[in-house]
């Protein structure tokens, strides 16, 4: 094992991570569309439709896009979300139920306006 | 390999160095012998609390029903020594389920990686007899909700009073939130079997990063049992560690909880490396689901079971936790010398 060479690699694979940890990469995810909060940064200097991949989360009345989810059971939104308006939860792909609340546990690309934290799906 | 870092109070002395601190945990009652923090050099970490108002590790007591809530100090703490005797193997065979060794994983596992909460196969293995430590201390968390519903999450014993969950099972934010009205607490349950007893508790506290903040970075708290229901002398408990970055960072890591896509009340362990390390959190491909928040993310090395995490979300890219920095190692050390 070459230790300087190792020594780069590492530390590349580190800054990757420590990257795609925080969100901050535009790029980073696989599949379609943004996360959510590269979408709401995009909001400030975008007008028009933005894609946005992230799981989803209908709870009292209220049906929410999220980067992460809060794996209680069942589930919660993570703080990085947007209220989806346009959307009917239980017509989504592989949704789940139980206490009343409906969520996907993969996440699921929903595209439409993005703004003052409301993302708006027509069609 | 840095050193950990520990005195007991009985006089034994410990290896110091570096900036890690682990409180031992205990298999048995008998085990506890007092185990103290000793204060060495704290990580940058601490200074970076400021990016929430205030201090986000204050903490923030809660009781069910509604109660008034109030603010705890803080104060030393200690535990009890892990004497590891590990008798259990997979329920459908195979290795002990039980790894410390850390290795950075292939980069090409990765890198553009499709979020999901199982990633790929799920390779979670349901553990099959839950009466031996660990997995005893491990506890089935049903939470009745401030609204009167039910939610279902996983939290450890890390006192004989004292369990280790994720905070938003404990308060919970949006509609119909607030905190839990009580939680009763089955270690170690096994569908229908309750081997250890419940314990049923109104009384919370998590930080205020987390109930009034809502970030994810505090995202945890503990239940604290009632005096007479003090679980953890039966089933004993896990010891804490805060660990650097370096020695996070592709560590592998054991978690064992109770999701809810299982059948009900059924344990299910999954193990892996740590994938990212931020100041307040870890990344992992451990293998969860709804149910699992609160699961400890544990280090079992030379015999001793020390948490480095509370695991808390899914999603994107990885499943993460929260990690046991040096300030929510002393938070939580304070809380388990309080509750006693």
């Amino acid at each position: 094992m070459s230790g300087g060479s190792t020594a780069v690699r590492v530390l590349v694979l580190v800054l990757v991570l420590a990257c795609a940890a925080v969100g901050g990469c535009a790029g980073s995810r696989s599949g379609s569309g943004r996360s959510v909060r590269e979408a709401t940064a995009a909001e400030r200097g975008q007008a028009g439709d933005q894609s946005v991949r992230g799981f989803v989360v209908a709870a009292a009345g209220e049906v929410r896009v999220c980067d992460e989810i809060l794996e209680s059971y069942p589930p919660q939104c993570g703080p990085d979300s947007l209220l989806v308006t346009g959307v009917d939860p239980a017509a989504l792909p592989e949704v789940r139920r139980a206490e009343g609340i409906v969520w996907t546990d993969r996440p699921v690309t929903l595209t439409g306006t993005v703004a003052d934290g409301v993302l708006t799906v027509r069609g | 390999m840095s050193a950990e870092t520990y005195q007991r109070s009985v006089g034994s002395v410990g290896s110091v160095g570096s900036d890690e601190h682990v409180a031992h945990g205990s298999t048995s009652a008998e085990d506890a012998l007092g185990w103290e923090r000793v204060e060495l050099g704290i990580a940058d970490e601490e200074l970076q609390e400021a990016k929430v108002d205030g201090d986000g590790h204050a903490p923030v007591e809660g009781h069910g029903a509604g109660d008034t809530h109030e603010v705890d100090t803080l104060a030393d703490g200690e535990a009890g020594e892990g004497a590891a005797t590990e008798t259990y193997t997979e329920a459908d065979g195979g290795a002990t389920p039980e790894e410390v060794e850390g290795h950075l994983p292939p980069e090409e596992t990765l890198i553009d990686h499709e979020p999901e909460i199982v990633h790929g196969r799920d390779d979670r293995v349901r553990v099959g007899d839950t009466r031996p430590f660990p997995w005893r201390a491990i506890c089935h968390l049903r939470i009745t909700t401030a609204t009167g519903g039910t939610a279902l999450c996983t939290g450890a014993l890390i006192g004989p009073r004292v369990v280790l969950t994720a905070g938003h099972c404990l308060y919970m934010h949006g509609a119909g939130g607030g905190w839990a009205r009580r939680i009763v607490v089955t270690p170690g349950r096994n569908g229908g079997s309750e081997p250890h007893g419940t314990a049923t508790s109104s009384h919370f506290i998590s930080t205020k990063g987390w109930v009034e903040d809502k970030s994810y970075n505090y995202d945890y708290g503990v239940i604290i049992l009632p005096k007479d229901q003090a679980l953890g002398r039966r089933t004993g408990w896990f010891g804490l560690a805060s660990l650097s970055f370096a020695s996070l960072l592709g560590l592998r890591i054991n978690s064992s909880g109770y999701p809810g896509d299982k059948p009900s009340g059924t344990q299910w362990w999954n193990a892996n490396n740590v994938l990212a390390v931020t100041a307040r959190r870890i990344y992992y491909r451990v293998d969860t689901m709804g149910g699992q928040s609160g699961s400890p993310d544990w280090r079992f090395k030379d015999g001793n079971r020390h948490i480095v995490a509370v695991h808390n979300t899914g999603g994107s890219p990885f499943n993460g936790g929260v990690r046991i920095t040096k300030a929510v190692f002393d938070n939580l050390v304070d809380w388990k010398k309080t509750y006693a």
